[in-house]
């Protein structure tokens, strides 16, 4: 290619990486503000009471759940509404293996994600070839089976009062404190090994078959086995925040896995802009978590004010400049 | 299977190739051999079925009538997929590049049929799944450097002019040394620079283990680095030879080249 070519190549590069990466002192201020905001993180609980303390544990694990939903967006380029599902099946699975065999949550925790991955899996051989609004109708369906089948098997699943999470996980730490950091600890792992796979060969077949599904079948990647992966992983991220949820909140019951905690799910990784970044994800369950507290005075206009704060959440979020929006959702996946 | 259970050099037979949707016949009665070391061009107005053709060979139209057959193994019935672990590669009309990974990252996926890194290597920083992908990286680092476009490695393909695209394109089925390269108009959109360089990498390309076939419009291109060109019109096979031939061909210029004084 000739001088003058390569050097306005050179300059387009330059000013394409601009708009693509901050500049290093930006990205060092960056940097060190998420170093910050861990550290407030793991200090909370000395400065927080019991009751902030009980809460954030629950929107950690509750932002597990939303980073599940948000996998199979990014990954898989579907919506669920029946999520609540395969996070019921990490939270029964640690209830049952402390009611069982007297395991706790640290042992119980690979067997959920286990338990999960394989429902997912069982749920997406058969809807491999159902795509977009089908899919999601057929997810939903799982979740307004989910309580009944539950209540159904109630000398197992405990009926309405549902079961008692009660064992220790880790001695020595009061139960307040492993209610906050084992879900904490859960997240910022899953969180990591999701930046991990999204460098693996995997993931690339995966983002290829949602932008293309001719090129990657052309390069060798099926489509029955994206489906089926995206959705294995997925669920089995969500029964790991099931596990938590389970551990955080001490029990589980069918009202905790309603239709509609399916569709708070879907709103909380909307919310959160289907992020796979820690702080998007908090801020989803955040927004998951707290918001029913903050309007719990509202009496008849909780829904009202509910669906208000969600409108200003995704609308002015929509009205931001195209490149805040795209750092916020945190550029490629 | 396998690309292994196929002998290097082996011929791409098509034989009595018919494709139909509908009523409408796409394809009629085509038979032809793409030779391994040739470049074939495949040329023709537009709707003469040359996609189509693309497509039949990759599996993902299936022909009512006639056999593809690639050396001894026929390949009716093999899904895309399995073609491309026999070695098939292609390149797309309309570029198909994934706008969420870099150009590097879309190269490294034309490596997939090679790559063996498993789940565990996904999620854990495992050396197995890292020495590969640092392997694939600089293969894929090396086919965009084939095509002179080394430099987008890390850009987004929403940041890339179309040209660019087309090259990274390119680049990502050149990647895996394909048995079998089908190449649907690569230098759409490229500026004259550009083609010269997608010449010299198509003629560099050339080899004994390859069948390389390329749709395109642009005649001084296609002219420059066939071996043999197939001419197709509305369906059907109208003329094969080499360049000379087809240039010669008063049916040819009649109804794809046009005559000079025109």
């Amino acid at each position: 290619m000739s001088d003058v070519s390569s050097a306005q190549a050179n300059e387009k590069e330059k000013a394409t990486s601009s708009l693509l990466a901050p500049p290093a002192d930006r990205r060092g201020i960056i940097q060190l503000g998420a170093v910050m905001g861990l550290l407030v993180l793991f200090l909370m609980p000395l400065v927080a009471g019991g009751y902030w303390i009980f809460t954030l544990g629950l929107c950690f694990a509750n932002a597990i759940a939303i980073i599940s939903v948000s996998f199979l967006v990014r990954y898989g380029g579907e919506v669920s509404i029946g999520h609540g599902v395969f996070v019921a099946a990490g939270a029964y699975t640690v209830a049952l293996l402390e009611k069982y065999f007297g395991l706790s949550l640290i042992a119980s925790l690979p067997v959920a994600a286990i338990v999960g991955a394989c429902l997912g899996m069982i749920f997406a051989y058969p809807s491999r070839n159902i795509f977009g609004i089908g899919l999601s109708v057929t997810t939903m369906a799982l979740a307004l089976a989910l309580p009944e089948i539950l209540l159904h098997f109630s000398s197992v699943t405990g009926g309405y009062e549902g079961l008692y999470v009660k064992l220790d996980a880790l001695p020595g730490m009061t139960k307040s404190l492993q209610r906050y950091y084992l879900p904490l600890a859960g997240l910022i792992i899953v969180v990591m090994l999701l930046m991990h796979f999204r460098r693996s060969r995997q993931a690339a077949a995966l983002l290829l078959i949602r932008a293309s599904v001719h090129a990657a079948e052309s390069f060798g990647v099926r489509r029955s086995w994206a489906r089926l992966s995206c959705m294995t992983l997925s669920a089995g991220i969500a029964a790991i925040a099931g596990a938590f949820l389970s551990f955080s909140s001490s029990t589980v019951s069918p009202n905790s896995f309603t239709l509609w905690t399916s569709i708070f799910l879907l709103v909380g990784s909307v919310v959160s802009l289907y992020s796979l970044s820690l702080w998007g994800s908090i801020a989803g369950g955040l927004f998951l978590t707290m918001m029913p507290l903050l309007l719990a005075g509202a009496g008849n206009w909780v829904p009202i004010l509910y669906g208000g704060a969600l409108l200003v959440v995704v609308l002015g979020v929509n009205a931001l400049p195209a490149g805040i929006r795209a750092r916020l959702e945190g550029g490629r996946v | 299977m396998n690309l292994s259970s196929i002998a290097k050099g082996q011929p791409l037979v098509i034989d009595d190739l018919c494709l139909s949707f509908g009523g409408n016949k796409v394809l009629q009665d085509i038979t032809l051999t793409l030779e391994p070391g040739e470049i074939s061009g495949l040329i023709g107005p537009n709707g003469a079925g040359k996609t189509s053709l693309f497509n039949c060979l990759t599996g993902l139209y299936s022909p009512q009538q006639g056999k593809i057959q690639f050396g001894p193994t026929p390949l009716n019935g093999l899904a895309p997929t399995q073609r491309a672990a026999l070695g098939f590669s292609r390149s797309f009309q309309h570029v198909a590049l994934c706008p969420e990974l870099s150009a590097v990252e879309n190269v490294m996926i034309g490596l997939e049929r090679q790559s063996s890194a498993g789940w565990l290597d996904a999620f854990l920083p495992l050396a197995r799944g890292r020495n590969e992908r640092l392997s694939n990286r600089h293969l894929a680092l090396a086919a965009l450097g084939r095509l002179g476009v080394e430099r987008v490695a890390d850009e987004s393909p929403t940041q890339l002019p179309p040209g660019m695209l087309r090259l990274v394109e390119i680049a990502r089925a050149i990647a895996g040394s394909p048995r079998v390269l089908l190449l649907d108009e690569p230098a759409a959109g490229l500026n004259s620079v550009e083609t010269r360089e997608l010449s010299n990498a198509l003629k560099m390309l050339r080899s004994p283990s390859l069948v390389l076939v390329v749709v395109e419009h642009d005649m001084d291109l296609i002219m420059e680095v066939s071996s043999i060109i197939h001419v197709l019109n509305v369906g059907r096979l109208l003329a094969s030879g080499d360049p000379a031939q087809i240039r010669a061909n008063p049916e040819v210029v009649r109804i794809y080249l046009g005559d000079d004084d025109d």
